[in-house]
C-alpha cells in the first residue's frame, strides 16, 4: 500500500550518520530549528500538488519515530518528545497526568533504579517494587553495602539501619550515610518523606550520601535533627 | 464606561461638584483601564481616584515597585500581581528567575495598608511570606494563588490559623510542598466564614475529619474543591452536609464503589440542587460519573481535563447531558464524534478546551482530535467565543469555514501537536486559514497560531487583528518581515510571545518605542544576538531588558562576550522602577 504513494522509499531508510547538508528545503527555506531536523529528505512541504500528502504523513510520522537516533542537528534531538516546553501544556497538567498513566501501569513494569554510595567503587541497582515498604529497602541496602560500611567502623554497629532517621541524623558529622533519592522533577530529596508507593512511583536513583554532604538537603530537618541529637547526647 | 456616566463627566461642569460626589460617580468605574484614563484628566481627579483605588492589577510585577504603588494608592485593598512570563509554564523559564511575594508583603505591612485579597500568578511564595501575610492585614479575607510555588503547607497553616475573616483561599495548579501536616486543623473553631476552599493540587493525604468538620461550620460554603486524597465515603459526606455548594472539584476515584456507598453518594449528590460546576476528577471511573447525571443538566461549568483514563464513549455519554454547559474543558480523547455531538447538545457553549491526553504522542494515540471536531462545534455552538484546541492537524479549509461560523472569538488557540505541520490535504502553509480567523473575528483578543505558517499569515494578523493584545508564535515564519508586520499593525498588541521562529536584530530594533505600549516581549530560540540586545537597551532605558542564559549556572563571562551570539532566551518589559535587583546569575539584565 505503502508503495503505491510514490515515494522514494529508499530515502526513508534509518541513516546511521548525519544526513548533511543536502536536504530539499522547504517553502519556508530559512527556518532553523525544529523543521530543519524533521524533514530531512521528505520533500513533503515543497510539493503541494502531491495528494499523497496526508498518507505520506503516516510514513512520516513512523519514520519520524525510527529517524530519532540520526538528528540533523545533534543540539537538537529530532524526537518529539524532546522539545522543550512543547506541546504548550502547563507543567502541572503534564504532572499530572503523567502520574495517573504511570499508576495504571504500574503493576506490570519494574521500577529499578540506581543506587550509589559515596566512596564505594561501583553502583548497585534495585527494583523498588521487590519491597513494600522503606524497612525492606533498609534492610536490602544494608545488606548490599555492609562490606563498605565494616571497613570504617571496625564493624561494631554491623548492619546499618539507613531507614531510621533519627538514627542517621545523630551522627550526621560523621562518616555514616544518609539516604537520598533524585526524585521526576530532577531534584535531590531525602528518603522517608513521602508514603512507600509514591516514593516507588518517583524515585529515578538513589544515593548514599556521606554525612557531611548531606548538610544542604534537608537543611531544616537537619537542624532538628542535630538539635535533637545534641540533645540525646546529655 | 457607562453612557450616562460619560456624558456626565465633561470637566467643566464636575469642577462644580464636590469632591464626594465625584468620588461617588467614580465608585461606578470599576474597570482598571477606565480608572487609569480618568486619573489622567486633571491633578484634582487623579488625587480623587487615588485615594479612592481599592484595586489594582499588576500585570508584570517588576513594573513598579510595592513603595511606588502604595504611596500612590495609599487605600488599596485588593491587589493583583503576575510574575513570571507565560512561558514559565512550559519550562522555558528558569526556576529562580524571579517573581518573588515576599518585598510586596513586607511593604504592604510596613505601609499598614488594609489587603483584604490578593491574587497572584506564576509568582513565587515562601511560607515566611505567607505567615507574615497572615498577621499583617487583619482584614484579609481572599488569598487566590495561580501557578505559584515555593511553599509548603506548613505557609497554608498561617494562613488558616491568623486570618479571622478569610472567606477564599483558592490554592489552583499550584507547585506546593506538602508536609502532610495538619494545616486544615489549624483553621480555628470560631472560623465560619468560609465561601471558597480549593486545595485540589496537594498531592498528600488530607485530614477529612479536620476537612468535614470545617464544612460543617461554614455555612456561606460555596465552592469547594479537594484534592486526590479525599476518598468517595468522605466526598459523600461533605456533600451532604454542604447541599448549598455551587462549585464542586472532586477528587480521585477509580475504583468502582460498592453499591451502598455509590447509592449514598447519589443520594448526596441530588440535594445539591445549586451545584453549577464540576471539576476534579483526576481520575473516574465511569461508574461513579453516572453518580452526576442528577444534577449535570444544571451545570454551566464542566471540567475533565484532567481525567486521563477515562474512554471517549463514557465522556461523550456524560457530557451530551450536561446541555447547559458554558464553559467546558476535555481531553482530546472525546475524539471528533464526540465533538459533533457537544456541538449538537451543548448549545450554550462558550468556552471550550481540549487538552492532549497523550502530549508526546507517545502511544500513537488515533483518537485525538481534528479539524473535523473544531468544525461541528463552531457549526453547533453560536455562542462560543473562547477556544483552546490541540490536535493533530488542521486545514485552511477547516479554519476558514470556522471562521465564517463563529465571528466572535474573543480568544482563538490552536495548537496542532507537531511543529511546522502543513495543511495535510494541500500541503500548504495555514496562512489562509489563520488569515480567514483573523479577517472575520473583529473583537479577537487573543490569538495562537500553530503549524506551518509563512510570513505572510502575520502580514494578515497585522492588518486584520485590530483588537489583538496577547499573540503567541512558535516555530513559524521566513524573515524579520513577519515580525514587523505584528509589531507595526497590531496596534492594541500588550504581549508577544515567540519561540524557535527565524525573527531578529532587524525586527526588535525596528521600532523601539513600540515596546513601550507593551507590557512584554518574549522571544526564544530566535535569531536575534546579544549585539542587537545590547542595542536596544541603550536606546530604551524604560525597558528592562532580560537575557536568560542556557547555562543556568553561570553568569555570561565579559570577555567571551560575542555580540554575534545568538541570544537563547530574550524576555523584555517595560518599568518605571529600572533594573532589578534580584535577578539570579543565569539571567544579565542589559
Amino acid at each position: 500500500m505503502m508503495g503505491s504513494v510514490g515515494l522514494n522509499l529508499r530515502e526513508t531508510e534509518l541513516c546511521l550518520g548525519l544526513t548533511g547538508g543536502d536536504t530539499a528545503s522547504p517553502v519556508t527555506g530559512t527556518k532553523r530549528g525544529f523543521s530543519e531536523t524533521v524533514d530531512l529528505k521528505l520533500n513533503l512541504n515543497s510539493e503541494p500538488e502531491s495528494k499523497e500528502g496526508s498518507k505520506s504523513h503516516d510514513v512520516v510520522s513512523a519514520v519520524f519515530k525510527e529517524k530519532s537516533s540520526c538528528p540533523k542537528d545533534p543540539t537538537k534531538p529530532l524526537a518529539k518528545a524532546q522539545v522543550v516546553g512543547w506541546p504548550p501544556v502547563r507543567s502541572y497538567r503534564k504532572n499530572v497526568m503523567g502520574s495517573c498513566q504511570k499508576s495504571s501501569s504500574s503493576a506490570e513494569t519494574a521500577a529499578f533504579v540506581k543506587v550509589s554510595m559515596d566512596g564505594a567503587p561501583y553502583l548497585r541497582k534495585v527494583d523498588l517494587k521487590m519491597y513494600k515498604s522503606y524497612d525492606e529497602l533498609s534492610d536490602a541496602l544494608s545488606n548490599m553495602f555492609s562490606s563498605f560500611t565494616m571497613g570504617n567502623n571496625g564493624g561494631e554497629e554491623g548492619m546499618i539501619d539507613f531507614m531510621n532517621e533519627r538514627k542517621v541524623m545523630d551522627t550526621v558529622s560523621s562518616w555514616d550515610y544518609v539516604p537520598s533519592y533524585e526524585d521526576k522533577d530532577g531534584d535531590w530529596m531525602l528518603v522517608g518523606d513521602v508514603p512507600w508507593p509514591m516514593f516507588v512511583d518517583t524515585c529515578k536513583r538513589l544515593r548514599l550520601m556521606k554525612g557531611s554532604d548531606a548538610i544542604g538537603l534537608a537543611p531544616r530537618a537537619m537542624e532538628k535533627c542535630k538539635s535533637t541529637s545534641l540533645k540525646l547526647k546529655d | 464606561m457607562n453612557r450616562a456616566i460619560k456624558s456626565r463627566l465633561s470637566t467643566s461642569e464636575m469642577n462644580y461638584f464636590p469632591d464626594e460626589v465625584i468620588e461617588h460617580i467614580f465608585d461606578f468605574i470599576a474597570s482598571h483601564r477606565d480608572r487609569n484614563s480618568i486619573s489622567l484628566v486633571n491633578k484634582s481627579w487623579h488625587k480623587i481616584e487615588r485615594y479612592s483605588r481599592h484595586q489594582v492589577f499588576i500585570g508584570n510585577c517588576y513594573a513598579i515597585s510595592p513603595e511606588r504603588l502604595i504611596r500612590r494608592f495609599p487605600c488599596l485593598r485588593s491587589l493583583t500581581l503576575k510574575g513570571k512570563p507565560h512561558f514559565a509554564d512550559f519550562n522555558l523559564v528558569p526556576h529562580e528567575w524571579g517573581g518573588f511575594l515576599h518585598p510586596w508583603i513586607d511593604a504592604l505591612a510596613k505601609g499598614r495598608v488594609g489587603l483584604e485579597e490578593l491574587r497572584l500568578k506564576r509568582m513565587v511564595v515562601s511560607d515566611e511570606s505567607l505567615e507574615l501575610l497572615s498577621r499583617s492585614f487583619v482584614s484579609f479575607k481572599s488569598l487566590v494563588l495561580v501557578s505559584c510555588d515555593g511553599f509548603t503547607t506548613d505557609g497554608l497553616a498561617s494562613v488558616a490559623a491568623n486570618c479571622r475573616h478569610l472567606r477564599e483561599l483558592d490554592l489552583q495548579e499550584n507547585e506546593i510542598d506538602d508536609h502532610r501536616g495538619q494545616w486544615l486543623n489549624c483553621f480555628p473553631d470560631t472560623c465560619t466564614t468560609l465561601v471558597s476552599l480549593n486545595f485540589a493540587c496537594l498531592k498528600g493525604e488530607t485530614n477529612l475529619a479536620a476537612l468535614e468538620r470545617l464544612v460543617a461550620r461554614s455555612p456561606n460554603l460555596k465552592s469547594l474543591k479537594v484534592n486526590r486524597a479525599v476518598p468517595l465515603e468522605a466526598l459523600t459526606r461533605l456533600m451532604s452536609c454542604a447541599p448549598q455548594l455551587v462549585d464542586l472539584g472532586v477528587g480521585c476515584y477509580e475504583n468502582e464503589p460498592e453499591p451502598e456507598s455509590f447509592a449514598k453518594l447519589m443520594a448526596a449528590i441530588k440535594k445539591c440542587t445549586l451545584l453549577r460546576s464540576l471539576s476534579g476528577f483526576s481520575e473516574v471511573a465511569p461508574v461513579c460519573l453516572t453518580a452526576f447525571y442528577p444534577i449535570c443538566e444544571n451545570l454551566t461549568s464542566l471540567n475533565l481535563s484532567y481525567a486521563a483514563e477515562l474512554q471517549g464513549n463514557h465522556l461523550i455519554e456524560f457530557v451530551q447531558f450536561c446541555k447547559r454547559v458554558q464553559r467546558l474543558w476535555i481531553l482530546d480523547s472525546i475524539g471528533d464524534k464526540g465533538l459533533e455531538i457537544v456541538a449538537s447538545s451543548c448549545k450554550e457553549l462558550q468556552e471550550l478546551r481540549v487538552f492532549p491526553s497523550d502530549p508526546h504522542d507517545e502511544e500513537d494515540n488515533n483518537t485525538a482530535v481534528t479539524e473535523v471536531g473544531l468544525v461541528a462545534i463552531s457549526a453547533g455552538c453560536p455562542k462560543l467565543h473562547s477556544i483552546l484546541y490541540f490536535c493533530k492537524q488542521m486545514t485552511n479549509e477547516a479554519l476558514i469555514t470556522v471562521a465564517r461560523n463563529c465571528p466572535n472569538f474573543i480568544r482563538f488557540r490552536l495548537c496542532i501537536l507537531e511543529p511546522n505541520k502543513p495543511d495535510p490535504i494541500t500541503s500548504q502553509s495555514l496562512d489562509e486559514g489563520f488569515g480567514a480567523i483573523v479577517q472575520a473575528c473583529k473583537g479577537l483578543r487573543r490569538l495562537s497560531v500553530s503549524g506551518l505558517l509563512t510570513d505572510k499569515v502575520f502580514l494578515y494578523i497585522g492588518m486584520y487583528a485590530e483588537q489583538l493584545e496577547m499573540l503567541s508564535i512558535a516555530f513559524a515564519g521566513d524573515t524579520d518581515k513577519g515580525m514587523l508586520y505584528v509589531l507595526n499593525g497590531c496596534k492594541k498588541l500588550r504581549k508577544l510571545e515567540i519561540r524557535d521562529s527565524p525573527f531578529g536584530n532587524a525586527a526588535l530594533l525596528a521600532d523601539v518605542g513600540k515596546y513601550e505600549t507593551m507590557r512584554s516581549l518574549w522571544m526564544s530560540s530566535c535569531e536575534v544576538t546579544l549585539g542587537g540586545c545590547k542595542r536596544l537597551a541603550r536606546n530604551a532605558p524604560w525597558l528592562n531588558v532580560e537575557i536568560i542564559n542556557e547555562n543556568e549556572s553561570g553568569r555570561m563571562e565579559r570577555n567571551e562576550e560575542d555580540e554575534r551570539e545568538k541570544v537563547d532566551r530574550l524576555y523584555l518589559y517595560r518599568t518605571v522602577v529600572g533594573t532589578r535587583r534580584d535577578a539570579p546569575p543565569c539571567v544579565t539584565i542589559l
